[in-house]
């Protein structure tokens, strides 16, 4: 079976504007699109360029758009989408550098500003702090994350508003001030109280829909948002 | 980078946009309870409607229902074009002129409710 990928070119160096170039490719069953765009730089076209590494949907390198949504390269197979013709998009919402990678750096300071770290403030022995199993079931769902920016990549606020912190962040916060370890809580809350913070978000789910985890960030953002909420009124 | 803190804490703006909606929505039915089934019901009138506006208790409520209204819906405009406007001295433009406007409208209004003589 065939199938046409289009994919958004762009250089930097060479094109004023970013253009579509399509390329036939080989599929046969459980072909992803990272697959896919392994056969075109391999095969048909060595001046694509694109991120990936692990190719099983951990490392969260190679997310784009795909027809239009934000997804996973290594993690959609090609036969699913059930389309002849696959349109590959950059990330929305990020400066594109080159063809399908975008520049990441904005997406991971807005990570580094609701503090991803544990901060334990108490003096404790040198024996590791347990956790029960309750306690953890709760952020249980928030450490699958992978970083792969689907879900900022599918918020209109995100696209727009280049201070709103995102579903990514706001969920790593979110990740922290849930685990019973962790004692920063009241720093995380303020940080994400900012006005680009969680009360930004529309609650339109369509990070929900973009996670290739299937994590629920919006549910993320609607409990911190309560949490703020009762410690100030 | 942006600074991300509490000062102008994005939760008040929130509240005050979710609590004035409630409230408007409980004045309004108060509002039409009282206007439109027990005062004159179909036979309301200039001196009836007049009467009931010179009272100091309804100039309050009336006082209240302005303020809330313009803050909800001029915040509500904001909230919206927010999304969409992304440079900075647009930003400042359309604040300002919403303020005006917002200025204006509580302006005239309290100026008609608060002096109301029968």
């Amino acid at each position: 079976m065939k199938a046409i990928l289009r994919i958004k070119r762009f250089d930097p160096e060479k094109d004023r504007k970013a253009y579509n170039q399509d390329y036939e490719i080989d599929v046969q069953e459980g072909t992803t699109i990272l697959d896919g765009l392994i056969q075109v730089r391999g095969e048909l076209d060595g001046t694509l360029a694109f991120r990936r590494s692990c190719r099983s949907a951990i490392c969260g390198s190679c997310s784009m758009m795909i027809n239009r949504m934000a997804g996973l390269a290594c993690y959609t197979q090609i036969q699913e989408l059930r389309s002849k013709v696959i349109t590959l998009e950059p990330l929305r919402g990020y400066q594109v550098i080159r063809d399908l990678v975008v520049d990441m750096e904005p997406f991971f300071a807005k990570l580094k500003a609701v503090m991803p770290y544990m901060v334990h403030k108490t003096p404790t022995s040198d024996r590791e702090v347990p956790q029960s199993q309750e306690e953890h079931r709760l952020l249980s769902e928030a450490i699958t994350c992978i970083l792969c920016g689907s879900c900022s990549a599918s918020c209109p606020r995100y696209w727009h508003d280049e201070n709103y912190l995102g579903p990514a962040a706001i969920l790593k916060a979110y990740r922290f001030v849930v685990d019973s370890r962790d004692e920063a809580e009241e720093e995380r809350l303020a940080i994400v109280n900012d006005p680009s913070g969680v009360f930004r978000c529309r609650k339109i789910f369509n990070c929900v829909e973009a996670c290739p985890k299937k994590i629920n960030p919006t549910e993320a953002i609607t409990a911190l948002s309560r949490k703020i909420l009762s410690n100030k009124f | 980078m942006h600074k991300y803190s509490y000062k102008n804490g994005g939760v008040y703006v929130w509240f005050l946009q979710r609590l004035t909606g409630f409230l408007l929505l409980a004045l309004l039915l108060v509002h039409m309870l009282v206007e439109h089934f027990t005062l004159g019901g179909h036979e309301l009138s200039y001196e009836l409607v007049a009467k009931r506006v010179a009272t100091p208790l309804w100039k309050i409520i009336d006082s209240l229902f302005l303020v809330m209204g313009t803050f909800h819906g001029l915040n509500g405009v904001w909230m919206i074009a927010s999304d969409y406007i992304k440079k900075d001295w647009l930003k400042v433009t359309v604040v300002s002129a919403l303020l005006c406007l917002g200025g204006v409208i509580l302006t005239l209004g309290l100026l008609t409710v608060i002096p109301f003589k029968m």
